[in-house]
């Protein structure tokens, strides 16, 4: 056999790391991940920014950040939108469309920390909360927003 | 000379890796990728041990020659030393 010189640190993506992260969750541990994607930009960003996993110790609730498993084996951290009696409402910060269906089988762990741009935050921290509710407050126009585009785009494609 | 306790080896996506666990949080954005040399080093530097035992383990193993083993035993120390993985 011959020597290979190459070993490097890599961010593996959620799908190649989820059943580990879920096999740790269930023995109570918490997990750091390094973020791969956009779909919760501005607020975390694809390799730059890192979330810290807890097991669940109390109903998920409106705004918090939850790693779920979809129905097709996809692993997703997205932000709660709206608690209903038998679902969630998922929406990632990027996002406008709403994602329904989810409930508390699906959902793996909670994110209780963040790393962005290399500070530290908790979910308590009082500008994050403010981010979520600007972030909250604009979604109606985001959603126009792409709305809007959406439709130009279809109009003159003709 | 040995590497730190608190590390597991596993494997993700068909590529070995270690991953540092601490006593509560498993670090995923820690993980570092090891090739079939790096992990048969790895295996080797769960206890203590030192550079002649790995060279004479590496040439025991691969293909190479001496200069090429030490080089490369070099290279996967300082990884490590830059990553605070080593216990000297």
């Amino acid at each position: 056999m011959r020597i290979n010189k190459k070993y490097e640190a890599l961010p593996f993506s959620m799908q190649e790391i989820g059943p580990l992260i879920k096999d740790f969750i269930s023995k109570e541990k918490q997990v750091a991940i390094t973020v791969t994607g956009n779909s919760m930009s501005p607020f975390l960003k694809d390799k730059r920014d890192k979330a810290v996993l807890s097991p669940i110790t109390r109903t998920p609730q409106k705004d918090d950040v939850v790693l779920y498993l979809r129905d097709n084996g996809t692993y997703v951290l997205h932000r709660i939108f709206k608690v209903k009696e038998n679902e969630y409402i998922m929406l990632g910060d990027a996002q406008v469309y709403l994602e329904k269906g989810i409930t508390d089988r699906h959902i793996i762990a909670v994110a209780t920390a963040f790393e962005r741009k290399g500070k530290q935050l908790n979910r308590n921290n009082s500008l994050y909360i403010c981010y979520i509710k600007l972030w909250r407050f604009l979604y109606p126009f985001r959603l126009l927003k792409t709305k809007g585009v959406n439709f130009l785009k279809r109009t003159f494609k003709n | 000379m040995k590497i730190k306790d608190g590390f597991i080896k596993t494997e993700i996506a068909d590529k070995i890796v270690a991953i540092p666990v601490g006593a509560n949080t498993v670090d995923f954005s820690g993980v570092i990728v090891l090739n079939e040399t790096a992990s048969f080093l790895w295996d080797l530097m769960q206890t203590d041990t030192d550079k002649q035992a790995l060279l004479k383990a590496v040439l025991n193993e691969y293909d190479t020659d001496e200069e090429s083993a030490l080089s490369d035993i070099d290279a996967f120390l300082q990884n490590l030393r830059d990553k605070d993985f080593l216990c000297e």
